[in-house]
């Protein structure tokens, strides 16, 4: 093997596994047992391919992803490579995220009962395809996608955002209608997008010009961000690589010494999943446990699910004074103390009058027979 | 149809198609406000100032929106500046009072800011909407406790601690100390024990723990109801108020008391309490059976705790037999005011106004007004001791003219109180002035009464003893008025 060939094969080598991981926080600790994220859950992961971490709510520890794992609000997702995963979310709608990609749910909100809903998701680099659901009963329906420099309005659309600091495409599929904005312009027009477009939004531009996407390369993408039976080959991967416009120096995620991994995939739960190949027209299959119907909440009821609350938010008793025990030894301005020497008081005083009724007020009664 | 009109219907045809093509395009440029989009992801990322800039711009393309300016409260709100988010809840609020979320985060803004009742109403409000929203339930029953509405707190923390959720034991904490505060001892008990042993928090089950410990001790606290009974012997010197220097013998009586009695409080808490009692004595006199007495007395009471004041309101029946005969009956009503001036002194005034009906001589009948000032200051150098003083006024308003009188009282004394024991020391002088002249003696009576006195209780007993004595004086410008009286009595008092 020549030295050119030798430096190219590690080369190779170095950017596959160089790149490997999607650049995760500073500090962050990867832990096996999964705890849920704050408040009811918004989604669930259908599918996970490969390996991913979600991090709740800016916390420095991280969970790896695993099929049926539970979505909360506020969750940043990071797939590494390889790494996919299919999410479903409440509403119905579906993410398909691929591989060095991050994506967090800010404020995912359905309420059914008001015909509401809103979905608020940034994705700060990669790739993913948003399936989501036309609500058309609903009266309000606030979908936006926000990248580093395009914020993205759907109602019912299904379509792709490549994303990275620099730059986001969007390319739309079939019955799509979405508006897309300039993050640094937004005083602008948007940008309507309808079936089989695709329009790019440079960092500091507005959206450029509409081009027309073909079939071919619609189907390729589809067929891409579609689960299949075959696990990621490299050449998918090298697909991927070679499908991105520019390359970030800053994504040459060199691994972070103070980030700690376990390396043992074992520990993860079902991470590569055989499924029957899915028609790229459908959506993948879902297990008969995950939905009933489109219009079935995807997460447990509420009455099931633990609904954990951030501590900041429980109140403890020590910053309530009439929520502590009291000292009844020693004086105080405790509240309870207080609460605790009045009802001692009332109760005392009560017996107080009590006996005082047997003591008659001499003056208020006459005297006594045969008194002068 | 000619051509011309074919050829304008067409055009116009043409016009209309293309408008309603564009009109979603043009609804969507109305409807759409990327500054607002904007704004919101940077406020969910936590980055303020993008979010503040970015939401103003919002609110300047679109100021009917409510939904920037509930973001910008939000906003500040995060950022501390509670006056700006305030006037942000505000104008929000004008707009649409039913904004998703809208009173959740603006009663958790009240919270923040200490405006418990104003929080509590929105909490309340957000759960009617949302029965589901756990922490709206939460921050309703924390408002309820801030405000001592302590029934309604309970309802919320019981509610909680229903749901499968971390907030679980720490609702079930205070829904124990707002039964404990509510005249419910026994359930506060079950959730307290069930806390000590279950909890995973240490500093719950130590607090659990110590109010268990202050049931167990001081039970009589958070009764509802309570009971009395004594019993007392009286060695009574003078008991017909025999005037002195007059040689009678056999002045001198020992008398034997009874006396039980209750309340009920059917609505308890530190604020408000509403109750009833009853009190039953009976006398029994061994050298002079023809006064032994029985005593039936009632009370409804209503009293009135908030801060440093307690207001009580009698309405007081009570019936008197003298030697197994009707005597005396009374109804009157009572109003008492205790002001905690603070830690040192306490002032005092009660008012009584009653009706009277003699059944031996209906002469006595008539109503009277009774009010009293007082006030009791403890010793900052020693908490267990303090000085107590009262100014008394009586009227008495009689069917017989001869029996009409005014009363002027002053009395002081000193008490000094612990764990174990109660004593006071103390006196009081009065001057009573009869209106008329008395139809004996030809002579409008006057008479100046001393009293002097003792009491001790040992109360470190659960049978307390008490044990009193009295000596009066009564000097009156009418000589067969006069007289001296020594009594000494010891009792036997139980306390449930």
């Amino acid at each position: 093997m020549s030295f050119k060939k030798s430096l190219y094969l590690l080369l190779s080598l170095y950017l596959l596994f160089g790149l490997a991981n999607a650049k995760m926080p500073d500090g962050l600790t990867i832990k096996n047992k999964f705890v849920p994220g704050f408040g009811l859950s918004i989604g669930k992961v259908f599918m996970i391919d490969g390996t991913a971490i979600v991090v709740h709510d800016n916390q420095k520890i991280g969970y790896q992803v695993f099929k049926g794992m539970l979505l909360y609000q506020k969750d940043t997702l990071y797939t590494k490579q390889p790494g996919r995963a299919l999410l479903n979310m409440q509403d119905g709608s579906q993410l398909t995220i691929g591989s060095q990609s991050q994506l967090t749910l800010n404020k995912i909100s359905l309420i059914p009962q008001k015909k509401m809903r809103k979905s608020f998701i940034s994705m700060k680099r990669g790739k993913a395809r948003f399936n989501v659901r036309k609500m058309s009963r609903f009266n309000r329906t606030d979908y936006k996608v926000k990248t580093q420099t395009a914020l993205i309005g759907v109602r019912g659309s299904d379509f792709f955002v490549n994303a990275d600091h620099k730059r986001t495409s969007v390319t739309t599929f079939d019955n799509t209608k979405l508006s897309v904005v300039g993050i640094a312009k937004p005083h602008l027009p948007p940008t309507y997008l309808n079936d089989f477009q695709r329009v790019h939004v440079e960092s500091g531009d507005q959206p450029s010009d509409i081009e027309h996407v073909s079939p071919d390369e619609i189907q390729r993408i589809k067929s891409e961000y579609e689960y299949s039976s075959k696990p990621i080959t490299k050449e998918q991967t090298e697909n991927e690589k070679s499908s991105e416009t520019e390359t970030e120096t800053d994504d040459n995620a060199e691994t972070d010494e103070s980030t700690k991994t376990t390396t043992d995939s074992q520990s993860n739960e079902e991470t590569a999943e055989e499924v029957s190949p899915a028609s790229q027209e459908e959506q993948p299959a879902m297990d008969e446990t995950e939905t009933k119907s489109e219009e079935a909440p995807l997460s447990e009821s509420p009455s099931q699910e633990t609904v954990l609350i951030p501590s900041q938010e429980i109140v403890a008793p020590e910053t309530m004074d009439q929520a502590q025990a009291p000292d009844m030894d020693h004086m105080s301005d405790n509240s309870s103390q207080s609460i605790m020497q009045k009802q001692e008081s009332n109760a005392s005083d009560q017996t107080q009058d009590i006996y005082e009724q047997l003591h008659e007020k001499e003056v208020m009664l006459p005297s006594f027979p045969e008194t002068p | 149809m000619n051509n011309v009109v074919r050829y304008r219907m067409s055009v116009f045809v043409l016009i209309v198609v293309t408008f309603i093509y564009l009109f979603p395009a043009f609804s969507e440029a109305t409807d759409s406000n990327p500054y607002l989009d904007i704004g919101i992801f940077a406020f969910e990322e936590n980055d303020f100032a993008s979010a503040i800039s970015h939401l103003k711009r919002a609110m300047l393309k679109q100021p009917e929106n409510p939904v920037a300016y509930h973001y910008l409260a939000k906003t500040y709100q995060k950022m501390k500046r509670y006056k700006e988010a305030r006037q942000y809840y505000i104008q929000a609020c004008n707009i649409d009072p039913d904004l998703d979320n809208l009173l959740y985060d603006r009663g958790f803004f009240y919270y923040l800011t200490q405006k418990y009742q104003l929080a509590l109403n929105d909490f309340v409000k957000t759960v009617k909407q949302t029965p589901e929203n756990l922490l709206a339930q939460y921050y309703a029953g924390i408002c309820a406790f801030q405000t001592e509405q302590y029934k309604i707190a309970h309802q919320y923390f019981l509610a909680c601690a229903k749901q499968n959720s971390n907030i679980k034991e720490n609702a079930e904490y205070y829904a124990a100390v707002c039964y404990l505060y509510t005249g419910k001892p026994a359930q506060a008990r079950t959730l307290f024990h069930k806390i000590v042993i279950h909890s995973q928090s240490g500093s719950l089950k130590k607090d659990a723990k110590k109010w268990l410990d202050i049931i167990k001790s001081k039970p009589f606290i958070f009764r509802p109801y309570h009971l009395f009974a004594s019993i007392t012997m009286t060695y009574d010197d003078n008991i017909k108020l025999t005037p002195a220097g007059e040689n009678v013998s056999d002045t001198d009586d020992l008398v034997t008391r009874t006396f039980v009695g209750g309340n009920y409080n059917f609505v308890q808490s530190p604020i408000f309490m509403m109750g009833i009692g009853y009190a039953h004595s009976q006398s029994n006199h061994v050298d002079f059976p023809d006064y032994n007495m029985v005593a039936s007395k009632g009370r409804f009471v209503i009293e009135y705790n908030k801060k440093n004041t307690k207001q009580s309101l009698y309405i007081k029946p009570e019936h008197l037999w003298l030697n197994d005969k009707d005597y005396l009956s009374f109804q009157g009503i009572e109003y008492d005011i205790k002001w905690q001036k603070n830690k040192y002194l306490k002032l005092l005034a009660n008012f009584e106004y009653g009706f009277y009906k003699n059944f031996d001589n209906n002469e006595y009948d008539g109503s009277g007004i009774n009010f009293d000032f007082g006030l009791e200051r403890t010793f900052s150098n020693n908490k267990n001791m303090s000085f107590f003083s009262v100014l008394s006024g009586v009227n008495r308003d009689t069917n017989g003219l001869d029996k009409k009188f005014h009363l002027g009282q002053i009395g002081c004394g000193l008490r000094y109180q612990n764990k174990q024991i109660k004593w006071s020391f103390g006196g009081n002088y009065s001057v009573k002035n009869y209106l008329h002249q008395d139809s004996t003696f030809l002579k409008r009576r006057s008479d100046n009464h001393t009293k002097l006195y003792t009491q001790v209780l040992l109360t470190r007993y659960s049978i307390q003893p008490y044990f009193v004595i009295e000596h009066q004086v009564n000097a009156s410008n009418i000589n067969q008025f006069d007289y001296r009286k020594t009594a000494i009595s010891f009792s036997l008092q139980y306390l449930y």
